[in-house]
């Protein structure tokens, strides 16, 4: 089963697509923060990261370059909302693969993440 | 009609939780940014991520009003983020009216309809706000540019000119085994964040071999210099049809096209692909797939289980939600159990005393004593259940006081202290009203503005403190403030001249009496009533509504120094300790709450002051009450030589009620007389001893009154 890391401070937002990953067969674990993040990473090491970008202690941004650190090849799809183009290209330039725009639409996650896991 | 959103109630749980986390951040941290001096960057992004994850959650529930106003929020809060804007008290006005919007949108999930509540006029100043800050064309806003000129753009020549190097490349890249190929991609209409998609887009194709060019380049992605089209020359090992493949796994690409790199493009044109005349349809298809969706979901819901019409369901809380109905009759059966473990003790007793012990009484016993303790356990976890910490009512009181003081001119410090402090629930909905008033009045009529206080050689800024704190068995919440202070001479003269007392009266009170009268129906000291205060309805009001809960309030103040409300509550309602005296052979309960002292002493002490009946306790005169007059009508005072006396107080007046003797102290359960008994002066309920007999409840705030007059 993949193994997916959904970052997110909002509770909500990770019950609400842990429910649908994990519906479509997917293993999800959950961080709250992007420091919380990069610590799950190391020890779950999961085949792709959703990754929120505001976040309190360690933003989004802040954490793709991280995990890259750790791991060159991580697989990281930003979440994001309208209006945070920059830091999404400034993520995409630090080595995130691609991009989400909340509010998610299921299938275009699913069909996201299938693209990078299957 | 239902808001319909996308939801289910446990995920509705989830988000209103965390929406009313997210409000309190923002209605603490706006009162902090508003207080302090220098711009505190870390307070903004709180107040930021707070909004910014609103929009998100909201907008994933379909809560579209409550998106539309956070997106509002975000967009002004973002330009006081990075300094465009500064932080007034107007704007901050504007944030606290949007927050109360927040919180009519939140209660629209909660009821699940959709309230009357407009936002034209709040997003209108927040626009307003936000564009009158400079730089305001910025991202932040939602439309996409790329639909206005995709009609141009593909008319126009994409061109690819290769400098000279480039063409180096290009001419050695047979020898590497590279075949060159132009790849042109045309994106999805009116996309979002089209610039991030081609750039990610162009790392994909990147990796399938070496990109030698493209148009817009890397750089003018970033600068967001994008249109819908994106052309690339690729050197590559493998054929188109490794592109193919590629191309196939992104998303948002309406139509591309593959070439092989031939003279005819070197010469730096390449045909280009017309948006074909499908543009129309397209779009047409693509609403209609929209809207079918749309209906597929609106169906999807009407089917959904009229459960989620539940409410009850779907309100916020932090655990398991347990009705108060219930908890209220939980609370009820154990008041039955204690009756009964006095009860049993007593019987125990009789048992002992009057047959012999044997092994099966001894058990009775034993077993006894185990269901005394559980019951007291029980009694104290239930109380424990009914606990709130007194924070979820004083949250409140911050956005109140300031907006107060706003309106009345002045300055005030607010300070507030043991928020964690619990109390009975049903308490807590009681004192609401009565702190209320009294941080109005403090704010209204007890800080000076800032002016008078400067003149007075105060600190220009006037504390409040509200204060919660427990008290053996009583939680004692204060407010105290540093203001202009009570004067009992101002007092007494209103007193008089509404004609409730007379100047002879006015003449003995002394000034802590005085200060008392303002808890008097109809006396009111202010000259001007104001918007919130001085109507000359209140106080009173607050005294009964506290003293209906056992509670008891005392004022301490002093002119210009200040005045202080002490306001001295019961843990619970339903259970209290009581004095058990006896009357003409009944028992009655007087609440130990409001007992001083009990004295004995000798009938030839007592003295008369016009004809009533006191005596000197201390010093201090104390007027006296028999209850077998008040409860027996029985006039013939025996005169036994010694008599007990039971001091009340009850906001700092002191009656001794004369009992013929005591009988103890005890834990009592409070009912009511019940209807068809209705009101009786002077008794507030009535309580089960432990034989079984029923004894009342001294109604003491009743009888000192009844003394007064």
């Amino acid at each position: 089963m993949p193994k997916v890391l959904l970052v997110d401070d909002a509770a909500f937002m990770r019950m609400r697509c842990a429910k649908l990953l994990t519906e479509n067969g997917y293993s999800v674990d959950e961080a709250e923060n992007g420091q919380d993040a990069v610590e799950k990473y190391q020890k779950i090491k999961p085949d792709l990261v959703l990754m929120d970008i505001t976040m309190p202690v360690m933003d989004g941004l802040t954490a793709v370059a991280e995990i890259k650190k750790i791991d060159p090849e991580a697989k990281i799809v930003m979440c994001s909302a309208l209006g945070q183009q920059n830091t999404v290209m400034s993520a995409i330039k630090a080595g995130a693969k691609d991009f989400i725009i909340k509010p998610y639409q299921p299938e275009k996650i699913l069909s996201t993440i299938k693209r990078f896991v299957g | 009609m239902g808001l319909n959103l996308d939801a289910s109630p446990e995920e509705l749980k989830v988000f209103l939780e965390e929406a009313d986390e997210h409000f309190q951040t923002l209605e603490e941290d706006l009162i902090r940014l508003e207080k302090e001096e220098e711009f505190n960057e870390d307070l903004m992004q709180e107040i930021f991520r707070a909004s910014h994850t609103l929009k998100g959650s909201s907008a994933t529930i379909g809560h579209n009003r409550m998106a539309q106003l956070t997106h509002g929020m975000e967009n002004v809060l973002d330009k006081l983020r990075k300094k465009q804007l500064t932080v007034t008290s107007d704007l901050v006005d504007i944030m606290f009216e949007c927050l109360d919007c927040l919180k009519v949108l939140r209660d629209e999930i909660l009821n699940d309809e959709e309230s009357d509540l407009e936002l034209g006029d709040i997003l209108g100043k927040l626009g307003s706000v936000h564009d009158a800050a400079p730089g305001s064309d910025s991202p932040t806003t939602t439309q996409p540019a790329p639909d206005k000129t995709s009609g141009k753009q593909t008319e126009a020549k994409i061109s690819i000119d290769l400098s000279w190097e480039e063409r180096d490349t290009l001419a050695n890249a047979s020898e590497r085994g590279l075949k060159p190929y132009v790849i042109q991609l045309l994106f999805d209409v009116e996309l979002e964040m089209l610039a991030v998609r081609t750039f990610v887009t162009l790392m994909a194709l990147n990796e399938t071999g070496e990109m030698l060019k493209s148009n817009p380049s890397a750089d003018e992605i970033e600068r967001e210099q994008v249109t819908d089209t994106l052309v690339m020359l690729i050197l590559m090992k493998d054929d188109e049809a490794k592109i193919r493949e590629v191309i196939s796994t992104l998303p948002n690409i309406a139509q591309y096209e593959i070439q092989p790199f031939n003279d005819n493009v070197t010469q730096g044109e390449a045909p280009v692909i017309q948006r074909v005349e499908k543009v129309g349809e397209a779009e047409a298809e693509c609403d209609e797939a929209e809207s079918g969706d749309r209906n597929k979901i609106n169906e999807a819901k009407n089917k959904a289980p009229t459960a989620a019409k539940n409410n009850n369901a779907k309100k916020a809380n932090r655990t398991v939600r347990v009705d108060v109905e219930l908890l209220d009759s939980l609370m009820n059966l154990v008041g039955e159990l204690v009756i009964d473990r006095t009860r049993l003790f007593q019987i125990l007793g009789n048992l002992e005393a009057n047959y012999e012990m044997d092994e099966v009484s001894q058990d009775l016993g034993r077993t006894s004593v185990h269901i005394a303790r559980v019951t007291t356990q029980l009694q104290e976890q239930i109380m424990k259940a009914r606990m709130l910490p007194v924070e979820n009512l004083f949250n409140k009181f911050p956005r109140m006081v300031r907006d107060l003081s706003q309106k009345a001119g002045k300055e005030v410090d607010f300070v507030m202290t043991g928020q964690e402090t619990e109390l009975d629930r049903s308490i807590i909905e009681e004192i609401g009203d009565p702190l209320i008033h009294l941080l109005r009045n403090a704010v209204d009529h007890g800080i000076e503005p800032p002016d008078q206080r400067v003149a007075k050689g105060k600190p220009r800024i006037g504390q409040l403190k509200l204060q919660a704190s427990h008290e053996e068995n009583h939680i004692i919440i204060t407010i105290k403030d540093d203001g202009r202070g009570i004067d009992p001479e101002v007092v007494k003269k209103s007193g008089v001249k509404k004609g409730m007392i007379t100047e002879e009266q006015a003449k003995r009170l002394t000034d802590k009496e005085a200060i008392n009268l303002i808890f008097m129906s109809g006396l009111s000291t202010v000259a001007k009533v104001s918007d919130v205060s001085g109507r000359g309805v209140g106080m009173d009001v607050v005294r009964n509504n506290i003293e209906k809960i056992n509670g008891a309030t005392e004022i301490d103040s002093a002119v210009d120094k200040g005045t202080e409300f002490k306001i001295k509550l019961p843990l619970t309602l339903a259970i209290i300790r009581a004095l058990l005296v006896s009357i003409d052979k009944s028992v009655y309960a007087i609440p130990l709450s409001s007992v001083t002292e009990t004295i004995r002493m000798q009938q030839d002490q007592i003295e008369y002051v016009n004809n009533q009946e006191v005596i000197v306790v201390r010093g201090k005169v104390l007027p006296l009450v028999r209850l077998k007059k008040v409860f027996r009508n029985s006039y013939d005072i025996e005169d036994r030589g010694k008599l007990f006396v039971v001091v009340v107080n009850l906001a700092g007046q002191q009656v001794g009620l004369v009992v013929d003797s005591l009988v103890g102290e005890q834990e009592i359960v409070i009912k009511t007389l019940g209807k068809y008994i209705g009101d009786v002066q002077g008794i507030s309920g009535a309580t089960i001893l432990g034989d079984g007999n029923v004894a009342l409840i001294v109604d003491v705030s009743n009888l000192i009154k009844k003394a007064a007059s």
